[in-house]
């Protein structure tokens, strides 16, 4: 009885370690990185994008005295697009960034964040061409963003989507690699803010859950910012350069993506 | 315990998924043909202006709408009219016209996070047509599509084919839709009829809306879906300095 019930345990021994052998061992996620850019800046096939904004919690206008912004508009139009963070609006008053397009000849957008009884919190976007198409996704009260298709014109034409949205939360990361599919196999080219101590958590997030892009981020040198600009774009383009100006007493990011064919 | 967090989350989901749905949607729009780009008011903004900010809707739909052309001295007009009125324009073009453009417009008081024009030349049709949506959050949570159009003068079997193109491209994971505009169709007419196999006639047995001066045709709508829409008012109002056709205000919900 002895020698059966050891015999018992060899077999049940010999079963366990066979197929333990026989089960496939996962190979470690390594998450995503994308390749370094090239090291020479092909000028011809660079776009800028004006980003205004406080980088913090506070309105971005103050007043309807954004005159120096339609001069400044008016005058450059080598720009893709003008981005305006936290133009935020009240019903029934003139709306700033409608306004600034209207008086630059362009067309605006807005990709709201908060939305209550008499205010809306969000982000302005002005284009130059009529866009038949503005896309977006609204998770109501947790994530907005939208964007639409323009074409930029480097040395050949090339259909960007230029989106924007803020994060604030963690859970937000998801919403995005949703929206954006797990490929990133479009030319979705997104410019928005996070909040500042948010940086490694996205980039830890997006490392195993996205594929084919680029993550970087401007972070302003005033310890009074709380949020920073990131660029999360496909692996084609690449951000190259974000110079902090300022329109009057607004600041400016003039931000210098390039299309890496 | 992962589970009992799970189910607890699940059920605090649905919960809160209800309590969103359980809010009603309650607006009020007005829908405007504006003929030949607003040529009766020579163009002018403020007139326009002046006549919506006397009914305070959320949001308006503009038809015979011009974009820059030489016709209107080369203004963005909606645009103007969405800055006198504090609302977020959408310009949905039909077709290249005097230099600039032509087609629809939609004002909302509310930021719109989607929004898409289609065009349509069914076979007969003289002239290419458009329709243009946005989705909006409103401000108690809900979500809501409106849209514009304004179909061919030719003849039914072009604009029964023209909503047909329509209903093929609008509807979304049951989000509520509001369509309003000139139909250039009679109740009763082929192109109504099979209109409202799809859609609510939210005004059904209100007045006519052309032309301004003496109304005679009912020929502009709005159009509900689906077809549980409620009507609270509904006036068809004239201003013959503004438009030949007559103006619709609607105050509905939806629950």
């Amino acid at each position: 009885m002895r020698f059966l019930y050891k015999i018992f345990l060899l077999l049940i021994f010999t079963f366990v370690s066979c197929s333990s052998d026989k089960t496939p061992v996962e190979p470690e996620d390594l998450g995503y990185e994308a390749p370094m850019p090239p090291a020479t800046i092909n000028q011809n096939n660079v776009f800028t994008i004006e980003f205004y904004s406080l980088l913090n919690d506070n309105s971005l206008f103050q007043s309807s005295d954004y005159q120096s912004i339609i001069n400044h508009l008016s005058e450059n139009i080598t720009s893709l697009a003008y981005l305006f963070d936290r133009s935020d609006v009240e019903f029934g008053e003139t709306l700033s960034v409608v306004d600034i397009a209207w008086q630059s000849k362009m067309n605006s957008f807005f990709i709201q964040n908060n939305i209550d009884e008499d205010k809306i919190e969000g982000t302005g976007m002005i284009v130059r061409p009529l866009v038949t198409v503005f896309e977006g996704m609204a998770v109501v009260d947790s994530f907005y963003i939208g964007g639409c298709a323009l074409l930029a014109p480097l040395s050949q034409p090339v259909s960007i989507i230029l989106m924007t949205c803020k994060i604030t939360q963690n859970f937000q990361f998801s919403l995005i690699t949703k929206f954006i599919g797990e490929l990133f196999p479009t030319n979705k080219v997104i410019v928005g803010t996070l909040k500042n101590d948010m940086e490694e958590e996205l980039k830890t997030y997006l490392k195993y859950h996205l594929k084919n892009f680029r993550l970087s981020f401007y972070n302003p040198e005033n310890q009074q910012n709380t949020y920073k600009i990131f660029f999360l774009t496909p692996v084609n383009f690449v951000c190259r350069d974000v110079t902090k100006t300022r329109i009057e007493d607004i600041p400016m990011y003039e931000c210098k993506i390039e299309y890496l064919n | 315990m992962n589970r009992s967090i799970s189910i607890f989350f699940l059920a605090f989901f649905i919960l809160f998924s209800i309590s969103i749905n359980a809010q009603v949607i309650s607006i009020k729009i007005m829908s405007m043909n504006i003929r030949e780009g607003g040529e009766l008011a020579n163009y002018n903004a403020k007139s326009y202006s002046d006549c919506i900010k006397n009914y305070n809707p959320d949001f308006v739909l503009f038809q015979e709408m011009d974009h820059y052309t030489i016709r209107n001295g080369n203004k963005d007009l909606l645009g103007e009219i969405a800055v006198n009125l504090g609302m977020f324009p959408y310009f949905g073009r039909a077709f290249s016209f005097s230099s600039g453009s032509y087609g629809n417009g939609i004002l909302s008081k509310y930021p719109f996070y989607n929004a898409r024009t289609i065009t349509f030349k069914p076979t007969d049709a003289s002239e290419q047509r458009s329709c243009a949506w946005i989705d909006v959050v409103l401000p108690n949570k809900r979500k809501i599509r409106i849209a514009v159009t304004h179909l061919d003068t030719s003849n039914d079997q072009v604009r029964v084919s023209s909503i047909a193109t329509i209903n093929n491209n609008i509807f979304s994971n049951n989000m509520p839709v509001l369509l309003g505009g000139d139909f250039n169709a009679v109740p009763g007419s082929e192109t109504m009829n099979y209109a409202f196999l799809k859609w609510q006639d939210i005004g059904s047995g209100t007045g006519n809306t052309i032309s301004s001066s003496n109304p005679t045709k009912r020929i502009d709508y709005i159009l509900g879906y689906p077809k549980s829409w409620e009507k609270i008012t509904y006036q068809v109002i004239a201003y013959p300095e503004l438009s030949d056709h007559c103006f619709i205000v609607a105050e509905l919900q939806f629950d």
